[in-house]
């Protein structure tokens, strides 16, 4: 029997006899974007509920023996203990961004103007189902062989290092517009920074011996195709209204930034510092899944629609040297707060680092020195957090950092970055009221820290060199 | 061995937790929104009824793995049954009467079925409780799977009619009107409580039954196996989402604030979704089956109230009671 049958859910849709349009499908969800005929709004996938259940039941067959088999077999024996602590980092982080994206795919499919558009969010949203759940599964397996992952949801909502992955994702969950999310989510999320995430970081679990975590990617990912695809045909359909181009622009220019500081910031300590085992440097890296795939790929064809390179995307370069030492060592001066455990980098990484990063030396080559010589580099205070992305205001390197400050009704406000000062600037109403971390804890003693954060007492702090770091 | 480690939130009780709760708790987070929108994100004041959102449980235990692997072999059942009966051309056998109403039935469900996901999109979007959230994400795929399965079979019973005469049904039919208006009044609720109330425990109660009923036993006794076939499925899917939505009332009708909120709303919907059960029954000729369907449905929409305790006004109750004209 054929599963080749086409989705009848477009049919379905109808003009309401008994309330208002504008009640069922509110203006809200669309307000600026033009289009002629929502109505005649086509989807790429037009993916059939049959399709569906049948190509998602064989992935799920696919990829559960494998996590099965690791658990089974002690796979967790040939993992470095270091690769666990970077994944403490990621899974919650990575958990909060899918439960968010399900919501978000949630309001498309019900108030998005376009009967398509709403009937392909159906799918989307059950995704994220499959890759929250499947991000649990891991942390259960980690669950099993290291400290740190138990209570996974009381550092999401109370740990600073989690703060990116609520301004961000609650954020693009709560945006009113439904295109605004598919340009952060689809576009921005799914097209520019998931080969990242979900391809790039897979290399390295396997290096690492992290078979199931590498699997478990490569199975979200393949979902995340056909979610880049509806993005991909949403924006170029919209692109060729040109009263559309000025809103769109704004739209990649915030989100590839966020996505760019939240995602790509914490991801990059993966392959540099939690991989023992090393694979390409970060900057490769990003070179080859985002710039390379996104830069010369979309965005270069849609030039001839007025669409430009995310307005940041050279300051973003510009730090890739930097971004994931800066960020490593800031998170270091933190090891008394944080969930994870911190390590000193060892000969085998300083020497990776310096023969692929030149300016390593010359930026971070003496704080290690000086760590190596005894100096713990613990900090009494948390950094200045920046209002916009939540990450610390320490890029591109802490000693020149380029904080950012904007006045806002009467009080100030501080920035890591341009890209999130401008965001800022032209939405202050939307992120003024946040009140980041730092400014509810500082002055507080450690211990009382480590008590608002819901850090047990074995949780975090340094490797002990007992362990296979 | 030692035992398996679980999540703080889980840890400490005789029982070590499922699969499914592991999978399906913990996965909201709590706090005042992080930005400033009019859609907002999960917030107290988006529903009337107050529990503890994170004790609800579905009694199915339903997580991603286990639904679309289930379901994978539904489906497969299903397929067997759409695709014998073409070989062996059923459809030409069904009673013309029989078929002539059950076409309209089935087309106008199609959209009701689908009308319905588009409200638990919502509820999903907006749900305080993370176990609720989890077991609409299920349930709107239920009823995206019934919502293509009645427009295929629609289609086989009308093999040369357009897409038009689909939307007829929905449209202008006047024994479906009832239905239709119900379904979009609910659409522009916003209380997702209310939602869950109108659809799940109001509609569902009359109309889970009342197409089993109809579908299972009016196949059968037509000799159309298809349609009994069908009904059955969407039966059993339909019987885990009455199961989530009964723990879940049961669990806020347990505060008396929230008991009258729930009498209240069934009070609202409950006669419009009798006039919508019986508007059906009125226009739907094919030989008593509907009546019985009806009569059956009112005693387990009956039940099920008085299992969760909820108090009906006398008039509603009256309604209840009533035979369909």
């Amino acid at each position: 029997v054929s599963v080749k049958t086409k989705s009848r859910a477009k049919q379905l849709y109808w003009k309401p006899s008994y309330v208002d349009l504008d009640a069922m499908y509110p203006d809200l969800a669309s307000a600026g974007i033009h289009f002629d005929d929502w109505d005649a709004w086509d989807d790429p996938f037009n993916i059939s509920y049959r399709q569906y259940i049948d190509v998602q039941a064989k992935k799920e067959l696919g990829f559960h023996p494998v996590r099965d088999a690791f658990e089974r077999y002690n796979g967790d024996q040939h993992v470095p203990a270091r690769w666990y602590d970077g994944m403490k980092l990621a899974f919650p982080f990575l958990q909060t961004a899918e439960v968010a994206a399900g919501r978000a795919h949630a309001r498309t499919a019900r108030y998005a103007p376009a009967p398509a558009l709403r009937a392909a969010a159906f799918y989307q949203s059950i995704d994220e189902m499959r890759h929250f759940q499947n991000h649990i599964y891991e942390l259960r397996t980690y669950n099993q062989a290291d400290t740190g992952f138990d209570n996974w949801a009381a550092w999401r909502d109370n740990h600073f290092t989690m703060g990116p992955a609520r301004y961000v994702y609650e954020d693009l969950m709560n945006c009113d517009n439904v295109f605004e999310t598919i340009m952060a989510l689809n576009i921005c999320v799914e097209v520019v920074f998931t080969n990242l995430i979900f391809v790039g970081i897979p290399s390295v679990g396997a290096l690492n011996g992290d078979t199931a975590m590498a699997q478990e990617m490569l199975t979200t990912q393949s979902d995340e195709t056909r979610h880049m695809a509806i993005g991909q045909s949403t924006l170029r359909t919209l692109l060729r209204d040109e009263r559309n181009v000025e809103q769109l622009q704004y739209w990649l220019d915030k989100w590839f930034w966020l996505q760019h500081r939240a995602v790509a910031g914490p991801v990059g300590l993966i392959p540099d510092y939690f991989a023992k085992r090393k694979y390409i440097p970060y900057q490769q890296m990003y070179q080859r899944y985002v710039i390379d795939n996104f830069i010369a790929g979309m965005v270069d064809d849609l030039a001839e629609f007025g669409l430009k390179p995310p307005r940041f995307l050279e300051d973003a370069k510009a730090e890739l040297p930097d971004y994931s030492h800066t960020l490593y060592r800031v998170l270091f001066q933190y090891k008394n707060v944080l969930f994870n455990r911190m390590f000193v980098p060892d000969e085998h990484d300083m020497e990776f680092f310096t023969s692929n990063y030149p300016t390593f030396e010359a930026n971070h080559g003496k704080f290690w020195d000086e760590v190596r010589a005894g100096d713990p580099k613990d900090l009494p205070q948390l950094p200045m957090l920046c209002q916009m992305c939540g990450l610390p205001c320490v890029f591109p390197v802490p000693e020149r950092a380029n904080v950012q400050c904007s006045m806002y009704e009467g009080a100030a406000y501080w920035f890591c970055s341009n890209g999130c000062k401008y965001i800022f600037d032209h939405e202050p109403y939307r992120y003024a009221h946040r009140v980041t971390m730092e400014r509810t804890l500082n002055g507080l003693e450690v211990p009382e820290i480590r008590k608002r954060m819901g850090l047990a007492e074995h949780i975090g702090g340094l490797l002990t060199p007992d362990k296979d770091i | 061995m030692p035992a398996r480690k679980t999540f703080v939130w889980l840890s400490g009780r005789k029982r070590p937790p499922s699969e499914y709760e592991e999978l399906s708790t913990g996965i909201q987070w709590n706090g005042a929104p992080v930005s400033r929108t009019a859609t907002g994100q999960w917030r107290s004041d988006s529903t009337l009824l107050s529990t503890d959102w994170n004790a609800v449980r579905d009694p199915a235990g339903m997580y991603y793995r286990n639904y679309v692997v289930g379901q994978d072999a539904a489906e497969k059942q299903l397929d067997s049954v759409f695709s014998l009966a073409a070989e062996a051309d059923f459809v030409s056998a069904i009673d013309p009467a029989w078929r002539e109403s059950l076409t309209v039935l089935v087309g106008a469900m199609s959209f009701a079925q689908w009308g319905a996901s588009m409200v638990m999109q919502h509820v999903m979007r907006f749900t305080l409780s993370p176990t609720v959230a989890c077991a609409v994400q299920l349930q709107i795929m239920d009823k995206l799977r019934a919502a293509e399965r009645c427009v295929e079979w629609f289609e086989v019973l009308n093999s040369s009619a357009d897409e038009k005469v689909l939307h007829t049904a929905w449209d202008s039919d006047p024994s479906i009107q009832p239905l239709h208006k119900y379904v979009e009044q609910v659409l522009v609720t916003k209380d997702w409580g209310e939602d869950v109330v109108a659809i799940n425990l109001v509609l569902a109660g009359l109309f889970e039954p009342f197409l089993r009923e109809l579908y299972v036993r009016g196949g059968r006794t037509h000799d159309d196996f298809v349609t009994a076939a069908l009904g059955t499925h969407l039966a059993k899917d339909a019987t885990r989402q009455v199961a989530w939505t009964d723990a879940f009332l049961a669990q806020c009708m347990v505060d008396e604030a929230n008991a009258t909120v729930i009498a209240d709303w069934v009070g609202r919907w409950l006669p419009d979704a009798i006039a919508a059960m019986d508007a059906l029954v009125a226009g739907y000729p094919a030989g008593g089956v509907a009546e019985r369907a009806a009569s059956v449905a009112r005693a387990e929409s009956r039940a099920r109230l008085e299992k969760l305790n909820v108090k009906l006004s006398d008039n509603v109750a009256t309604a209840l009671e009533g035979v369909p004209k």
